[in-house]
């Protein structure tokens, strides 16, 4: 598409951390022309914000700066030393924008680039129109206001004007960011993580603006993100994995690559995560390990690492359209070899939960009517459903909707306006301290305590939940080999990777072999690896009669739950089971609607509601 | 039945050593512990002290004769005073004044040893800085009692007249034989000391106990907590155990350091002492509890503790006495305040070993004190939790 | 320095002052509630204390010493019939002193009086020796026993200061009204003057005093969270990429937050006019001029803590321990500089408190004292300018800053 904007040429970035140096990112080079727009796409960590970072001139590439050599003065060289920048022979040569390099030509590249940080960079406590004010001023530019009501009524928030920032919704704060951004007219849009925190009906909103600009205007734009299904809209794709660049392409031609690997099967009649969890260890044992298998709806979509695999299998099977997600699974389970799949082999972790009494109907959860209003807002308006043993059940929704208050008034951390829960049987206001000694919980963000270690956070469940002695020590012992955590017995539980943050996390929740458990966004910011392994953990949990309650905002997510509750702006829009969701949104132009698709609909369909009978 | 006891043992062991670690391998909450009050111990008991030395005055002697040069030789002979500068008139006594060179000025007036040898009453002014109050008043006791010795010792003012009155009659006049107890020299350390552990071993665990509580709040553990079958009385618990053993240890520092480093006596039972100090903590404890009860992250429960600390140290009787304190509503306010109970338990029984009566008669106060915040404490979990 | 550029920056801060309640709180409510404790809690005019008297020998004389003890203002006198009484009361803290008359005091001044009506007839004779004689009788003297409360220092040095005080009085009086006692004339009375205060409160010199301490804290804490709290919010990374130079970020900066400190004083300079009715001597310019420089180096100060530590707890520890601490106990508020130790005594030339105490106390009381006012301003504005040059030198350009 015409002109470079954007060249990298093995750029490696190095930061110095307790443990040592750190690389984030490691010999990257790719190039950007003008008007092109590009998703950066990678697990939390895995060096997106680095990158931009970088392309904005806020850090420098290693080839740059001596980074060792002059941090070495501390504080006071820092005030009285003299920067000593050795100059490498690629000096200024890593990253070009336009012929600029961030490192030397600082204020030429910041008359190019637009940048949106996380969390969008909005002054919270000033109006929209003093954001954008300010954001002019800042960057030498005298907007009159009628440019800046244009910008406004371009981004539809001509009408909050003078709100303030910090009463947006999460998608109106991302197009004020993207205003702030666009507000000297910028060559090159970095928008870093844009979609956090924002339904998906703006997420698709703010795509389509983002799209119209790139054509008006010829901007150039690089949208990183964590989500795959979100990346698949895109032209081109950039894939990083912990600091490498494993992909640069089209996402629709990588998906391509995986035609004729990738298949749905089902078998009648019988449990599904059983089903899926003896193909996974079969195929294993055979030495022909599948490269993913994930439960969807009515169906499970197994992924096989070629066609030889595929062809020997021993279940009738269709085959499946492919996606960009499969593409970087393969990608990254070649890189690590083979997934092992066989996390239920040993079941003993997961047995003796179905012994503990049955309540009637094996209805374990219970919530009938629950509402929650804080003041004027309600966060909860009648929320009911029932869970049956064993079930996976999802509560899906975009942030603030009224998931969490939901599933805290479950737990009875919230105490419900109106409307009771019922834990296998014991109802929350009658008995709390019974009916949590059933629950297992694990909390966002996988709240551990963060500067114990792991045995010692795992001690510390074990004992708080009347384990002692042997036994204590047994199911301790148990749960590091099964989860794999050995080698970081004695780390501190904040400096795990992510992946093994989580690990730890559901160990801590189901060291006393909860007949319930209570995951709270348990997959946010995890790489796809560990989201897999994951779910195959909740599935095994699941078959031994574990009843498990879900909340997430991955819409793919969704689908591995038996049933899910669609939560918006505190209601449940509908429950139901996946692939039932989806059928009902089904129409000609779309026939094989996905989760978020669905989800969207959902959401529309509503909001017309309201308007109605608004009208009437 | 046994099996049930155990369980619950179990539960409250894993809850102590948990908090205990959180502490201890958190930096940022180590570093709190110990650096900080022996810091403060040694800046306090040097910095801190009401009593006035090295003072330099200024002297406007418009008599210059031997009696008041004898007179001011007693002045500057004395251990209180190291520097008398001589001015020449009022205006050049004034600048010194008011550029705080000098502390007071002596003015000795021309008719002074005319007076004095005619026992007419001779008079000296004494001109103090009124912007130190407490100082000067002191400044002016010393120089009062200088001048009502060295008139005794020189009645007529004549000693270089006859030399054999130099050492006339000492008698005449009342003696007035003053004797300190508890602290025979009075030393301010050892009052500054003895109410620093109570001071400083507060600081330590009022902070330590609201930011514990707030840290977990951000990080959503303390749902964890709730969750689990832990009573919330069993929570409680926990965080009052080690925020009190973490300040009965710095009370050993200091008051270690009170014996070896200044030397000073310890008059009471050091049992009772102990088991005062943890009365004491206790209640410090639920009141850091309390703050953070009301708050969401630790910097609100930072900004707490201030608002708590600052008047509890003012109101305590550490900085001025209590009985000072004007507007008598706000010395009835200090019943509040466990310090006030405590620093006089912490000096009654180091210096002067009061009575088993007397520490009751001020730990009951804390008593109540306690039972309430931590009662609030309990509360504020429970409504947390339903 | 680009003029709108700083004119937009300084806009969006005073927004966010408005906007933030707890900045007011911190700016207006606090440094009230300070002032309120300051003024009422640390009071060194000791009013009243409570003293213990034993009589032990019950005359005339020694009721009217009893007389002279009551009447002083300084007294409370409660009677005890016995030392240990007086011992147990002393040591639960009920009296901070005591006075005994043992029993033969007024034999002993009985025989006193006497020995000094020999004595002065001898002197009529000019006997020498006479005198000497007289001398090596072997007299007792009327003594009165004063046992003080060492545990707390500064009150024993006022009880005994008093006591004697009042024995004093006693003996005045009788001088004029009957000679036969004590015919000796007084020797030198010192006469007390207290310029600038002449009532003598401590609260005209800890109000204003507690100016600097509160304004130390209050400029630190203001500030200290502000540029953390801009790297928090993720809004430095967006001023970094915009085209907002260091130079004009903290300038703006500054500008917003003395135009709140200031307002602050201000306050308080009203509330100890006018409220606690504290007279103000001096200049009101020359008060503004020092505590311009003053603000300028607390905020400074503060900008420094804020931009070292993005890590609010470390931001507020250092604001506690090297603010807030050395002001309240070097700053010679409270605690006498001259007293202590001499490398602390060096130390205290360090603290910008110092000087703001000694600039505003001298305004309030003395009035406006140029040698003063103009040394501190220039030590003030010159700690001020380090703590720019400092701030200005550490404000990163970039996230790494090599």
């Amino acid at each position: 598409m015409g002109d470079i904007l954007i060249q990298v040429n093995n750029l490696t970035k190095t930061f110095e951390t307790k443990e040592g140096l750190k690389t984030a990112l490691k010999d990257i080079s790719l190039t950007l022309g003008m008007g092109e727009m590009a998703a950066l796409v990678g697990p939390d960590g895995s060096g997106k914000t680095t990158f931009l970072r970088l392309l904005a001139g806020l850090l420098l590439p290693d080839s740059d700066c001596n980074y060792l050599k002059n941090n070495k003065g501390g504080f006071i060289k820092k005030i009285f030393g003299t920067k000593e920048i050795v100059k490498p022979e690629n000096f200024c040569k890593t990253i070009l924008i336009d012929n600029f390099c961030p490192t030397n030509d600082l204020e030429d590249v910041k008359n190019i680039i637009g940048y949106m940080p996380q969390k969008f960079g909005l002054y919270e406590d000033l109006s929209v129109i003093e954001n954008l004010n300010l954001y002019s001023a800042l960057n030498n530019q005298k907007n009159n206001a009628k440019e800046i009501d244009t910008l406004l009524d371009f981004a539809g928030l001509i009408d909050f004007k003078d709100r303030l920032a910090g009463n947006l919704s999460g998608g109106m704060k991302q197009k004020l960011g993207l205003c702030c951004t666009l507000i000297f007219k910028p060559q090159l849009l970095l928008l870093d993580e844009p979609s956090v925190g924002v339904d998906p009906l703006s997420r698709r909103e703010l795509m389509k603006i983002v799209e119209k600009l790139v054509k008006e205007n010829n901007i150039a734009v690089i949208w990183s993100t964590s989500y795959l299904d979100e990346a698949e809209n895109f032209e081109r794709v950039f894939f990083f994995s912990e600091g490498e660049k494993l992909y640069d392409g089209s996402p629709k031609s990588a998906a391509e690559s995986m035609k004729g690997l990738v298949f749905l099967a089902k078998k009648e009649g019988e449990n599904l995560r059983g089903l899926l969890r003896n193909i996974l260890k079969d195929l294993q044992k055979e030495g022909k390990p599948l490269v993913d298998g994930i439960i969807e709806g009515d169906n499970i979509r197994l992924v096989f690492q070629n066609r030889h695999f595929a062809d020997e299998f021993f279940l009738p099977k269709v085959e499946a359209n492919p996606r960009f997600e499969d593409f970087v699974i393969y990608t990254l389970k070649s890189r690590l070899k083979a997934l092992d799949g066989n996390f239920s082999s040993d079941n003993t972790l997961f047995n003796n939960v179905s012994d503990v009494r049955a309540p009637e109907n094996d209805i374990t959860i219970r919530a009938e009517g629950l509402t929650k209003v804080y003041g004027k807002f309600t966060a909860a308006d009648k929320i009911s459903f029932e869970i049956k043993k064993g079930e996976i059940f999802g509560l899906l929704g975009p942030n603030g909707a009224g998931k969490s208050t939901t599933f805290k008034m479950l737990c009875g951390l919230v105490r419900p306006t109106s409307g009771e829960c019922a834990i296998m049987g014991v109802k929350m206001d009658e008995n709390p301290v019974l009916a949590r000694s059933f629950l297992g919980y694990m909390a966002q963000k996988f709240s551990l305590f963060g500067n114990l270690s792991v045995l010692q956070n795992l001690d510390f469940f074990a004992g708080v939940y009347g384990l002692f002695g042997f036994e204590k020590t047994k199911r301790i012992k148990l749960l590091i080999d099964f989860f794999d955590l050995g080698q970081f017995r004695d780390t501190n539980a904040e400096d795990l990777p992510l992946g093994y943050k989580q690990r730890l996390a559901l160990s801590c929740a189901i060291v006393h072999k909860p007949p319930v458990l209570f995951l709270d966004e348990p997959t946010s910011g995890v790489d796809l690896i560990s989201r897999r392994e994951f779910w195959s953990q909740i599935n095994s949990l699941s078959e031994n009669g574990t009843t498990i309650l879900i909340t997430t905002h991955f819409m793919d997510e969704a689908q591995y739950c038996d049933r899910i509750s669609l939560i918006f702006k505190g209601k449940s829009l509908i429950t139901a089971a996946p692939d039932e969701l989806k059928n009902s949104v089904k129409t000609e132009e779309n026939p094989d609607p996905t989760m978020e698709d669905a989800f969207i609909e959902l959401i529309s369909r509503e909001n017309n509601k309201t308007m109605v009978s608004k009208d009437e | 039945m046994l099996n049930n006891i155990k369980i619950r043992f179990a539960r409250l062991f894993a809850l102590i050593i948990k908090e205990f670690y959180s502490v201890w391998r958190d930096p940022k909450s180590r570093s709190l512990l110990f650096l900080p009050p022996i810091m403060q111990l040694f800046l306090f008991s040097h910095a801190a002290t009401l009593d006035i030395e090295n003072i330099e005055i200024a002297v406007l002697n418009e008599d210059s004769t031997p009696i008041s040069r004898e007179f001011l030789n007693c002045v500057s002979s004395s251990k209180y005073f190291k520097k008398i500068t001589y001015v020449n008139n009022l205006k050049e006594l004034k600048d010194n004044l008011d550029r705080e060179k000098v502390r007071g000025a002596l003015y000795i007036k021309n008719d002074f040893t005319k007076n004095y040898q005619k026992k007419k009453g001779a008079e000296i002014e004494v001109i103090l800085d009124g912007r130190h109050t407490n100082g000067s008043q002191i400044i002016g006791n010393y120089l009062s009692e200088i001048a009502l010795n060295f008139s005794a010792e020189n009645p007529n003012g004549i000693a270089s007249v006859n030399p054999n009155l130099a050492k006339p009659l000492k008698g005449g006049d009342i003696q007035i034989r003053t004797r300190n107890w508890y602290n025979p020299n009075l030393y301010y350390h050892w009052f500054i000391i003895s109410s620093l552990v109570g001071i400083l071993s507060m600081s330590m665990v009022v902070l330590l106990s609201a930011l514990s509580l707030a840290r977990e709040k951000e990080s959503g553990t303390f749902d964890e907590l709730l969750v689990s079958p832990l009573k919330p009385s069993e929570i409680l618990f926990g965080k009052l155990v080690i925020p009190l053993f973490f300040g009965v240890i710095d009370g050993i520092i200091i008051l270690l350091a009170a014996k070896y480093a200044f030397s000073m006596p310890f008059e009471g039972n050091i049992f009772l002492y102990f088991f005062a100090l943890i009365i004491f903590l206790m209640s410090v404890v639920g009141i850091g509890l309390f703050i953070s009860s009301l708050c969401k992250t630790q910097q609100q429960a930072m900004l707490g503790v201030f608002v708590f600390m600052f008047p509890a140290m003012i109101l305590s009787g550490y900085s001025a006495p209590v009985e000072n304190i004007t507007p008598q509503f706000l010395q009835n306010l200090t019943i509040i305040n466990p310090l006030r109970f405590f620093l006089v338990i912490s000096k009654g029984i180091i210096l002067k070993n009061i009575n088993f009566c007397d520490v009751m008669l001020n730990l009951i106060p804390i008593i109540f004190i306690t039972i309430f915040t931590l009662l609030t404490a309990n509360f504020s979990f429970k409504r947390r939790l339903e | 320095m680009n003029k709108d550029v700083v004119f937009a920056l300084v806009k969006k801060e005073l927004y966010q002052i408005i906007r933030d309640f707890s900045s007011i709180l911190i700016a207006f409510i606090l440094p009230v509630i300070l002032l309120f404790l300051f003024g009422f809690g640390i009071n060194f005019d000791t009013n009243t204390v409570k003293i213990g008297v034993i009589i032990e020998d019950k005359t005339p004389t020694t009721l009217e010493i009893l007389d002279a003890m009551r009447f002083s203002r300084f007294l409370n006198v409660y009677m005890f019939e016995s030392r240990k009484e007086a011992a147990k009361a002393l040591q639960k803290g009920a009296i901070r002193g005591f006075a005994v008359i043992p029993n033969d005091f007024t034999k002993n001044l009985k025989a006193m009086q006497k020995k000094s009506q020999q004595a002065n007839g001898a002197m009529n004779v000019s006997s020498v020796q006479h005198i000497q004689n007289i001398n090596t009788q072997a007299v007792k003297l009327p003594e009165i026993q004063v046992i003080t409360d060492g545990s707390e220092p500064n009150t024993a040095k006022f009880v005994a200061a008093y006591i004697q005080g009042a024995v004093q009085t006693y003996k005045t009086i009788n001088n004029e009204n009957s000679p036969k006692y004590n015919s000796k004339p007084p020797g030198i009375s010192v006469i007390q003057r207290f310029w600038y205060n002449p009532a003598l409160k401590s609260t005209y010199f800890v109000l204003p005093g507690s100016l600097a301490i509160i304004m130390t804290m209050i400029g630190t804490v203001l500030t200290a969270l502000v540029i953390a709290r801009e790297w928090e919010r993720g809004t430095m990374e967006a001023l970094l990429t915009t085209k907002v130079t260091k130079g004009e970020f903290l300038t703006a900066k500054y500008i917003a937050y003395f135009i709140l400190a200031m307002a602050s004083i201000a306050f308080c300079l009203f509330v100890i006019i006018f409220v606690f009715r504290v007279p103000f001597q001096g200049s009101i310019t020359a008060f503004i001029i020092v505590s311009a420089f003053f603000m300028l180096g607390a905020l400074g100060f503060g900008f420094l803590v804020s931009t070292i530590s993005k890590d609010q707890f470390i931001a507020s520890q250092i604001a506690g321990v090297v603010g807030f601490m050395p002001a309240m106990m070097l700053s010679g508020l409270i605690y006498e500089i001259n007293s202590m130790p001499a490398f602390l005594r060096l130390l205290t030339l360090f603290i910008p408190a110092r000087y703001y105490v000694s600039s505003i106390s001298s305004l309030f009381l003395s009035g406006t004292i140029m040698y003063t006012i103009v040394r501190d301003s220039i030590l003030l504005g010159l700690f001020a300018l380090l703590m720019f040059v400092l701030v200005y030198k550490i404000t990163p350009q970039r996230f790494d800053d090599c």
